[in-house]
C-alpha cells in the first residue's frame, strides 16, 4: 500500500481524522451543554455515593460515600473535559489538514508550516492548561468526598510529555522551513 | 537581482521563440519562463552550455551585471 498520494495509507488517514473531528466536537457540545445544565441545577449529576478515579496503572473504585462539603461542585467536572475537547479538535483539524496535502503529494507547503506550529502552541497550551484542570479536578474531589481510612491529596503535576512534544515539534517546524527554502531554491534553478 | 538575463533580446536577435528554443536546449518551457522572467536564483552550466549552444553566443551574451 501506498503511504502518500491517491488511494494510500494519508488519504484513508485523513478521512479517519475527518470523522474523529466530528466526533470530537459532538462531544463537546454535549459536555458544555450537559456542564451549563449540571451548574444551574441544585444538586449534583450523577452521584450515588459511589467514585472511580482512575490513574495510569490503578483505577480506585470508592463506593458508601460520604460528602464533607456541598456536592454541588462536583458538577464543575463535568465542564472540566470542555478545554480538553477544544484542544483535541483544534489539533485534529490541522492534522488532517497536512494529511491533504500528504494525498495532494505537494506537503512542501508553508501552510504545514504554519499547521505544524499550531498544533505545537496547541500542545503546549494543553499541558499547561491540563494542569491547571487536574489540579482543580483535585481539588474539588478532594475537598467533596470523603473517603474513611483513605487519604486523598492533590499536588500540581505538569504534563512533561506534552510540553516536550510541543517543544519538540516547534522545533521541527523550524527544520521544515529551512527545508522548503532549499526545495524553492530547488525550484528556481535551471 | 542584480544580475539579468538577457534571454528576450538575444530570442529577438536570433529569431527564434520560447518554445522552439525549449525544444532544442531540452528544457522545460516553464523552466526557460523562470529564466526570462529572471525569477531563477541559480543556472546550472550544462543549461548555459545548452543555452549558448542553441543561440550561438557566448555566457557574457546571455548574463548581464547591473549596478544597483
Amino acid at each position: 500500500m501506498k503511504l502518500i498520494g491517491t488511494k494510500s495509507i494519508a488519504e484513508h488517514l485523513s478521512k479517519l481524522l475527518k470523522i474523529a473531528y466530528g466526533v470530537v466536537l459532538v462531544s463537546f457540545f454535549i459536555s458544555l451543554v450537559l456542564g451549563t445544565i449540571s451548574l444551574w441545577r441544585s444538586g449534583s449529576l450523577g452521584l450515588d455515593n459511589h467514585i472511580s478515579i482512575k490513574t495510569p496503572g490503578i483505577n480506585f473504585d470508592f463506593s458508601n460515600l460520604s460528602y464533607k462539603a456541598n456536592t454541588k461542585y462536583m458538577n464543575f467536572l463535568f465542564l472540566s473535559a470542555v478545554p480538553s475537547y477544544l484542544i483535541s479538535a483544534f489539533i485534529i483539524k490541522e492534522l488532517s489538514r497536512i494529511l491533504d496535502t500528504l494525498v495532494k503529494e505537494e506537503p512542501f507547503v508553508y501552510a504545514n508550516i504554519v499547521s505544524i506550529k499550531k498544533i505545537a502552541k496547541a500542545l503546549i497550551l494543553g499541558s499547561i492548561l491540563y494542569t491547571i484542570i487536574h489540579f482543580i479536578i483535585g481539588l474539588i474531589i478532594t475537598s467533596v468526598v470523603q473517603t474513611p481510612g483513605v487519604k486523598l491529596t492533590t499536588n500540581l503535576s505538569i504534563d512533561g510529555s506534552m510540553l516536550f512534544m510541543g517543544i519538540l515539534l516547534y522545533l521541527l517546524a523550524e527544520v521544515f522551513k529551512l527545508g522548503l527554502i532549499i526545495k524553492e531554491e530547488q525550484d528556481l534553478t535551471v | 537581482m542584480p544580475i539579468i538575463i538577457n534571454l528576450d533580446r538575444l530570442l529577438v536577435d536570433k529569431k527564434i521563440t520560447l518554445s522552439e528554443l525549449a525544444e532544442k536546449v531540452g528544457i522545460t518551457l516553464p523552466n526557460l519562463s523562470i529564466l526570462k522572467t529572471n525569477k531563477a536564483k541559480a543556472i546550472r552550466f550544462s543549461t548555459l552550455e545548452a543555452l549558448c549552444k542553441a543561440l550561438d553566443c557566448q555566457p557574457g551574451d546571455l548574463l548581464e551585471y547591473i549596478k544597483e
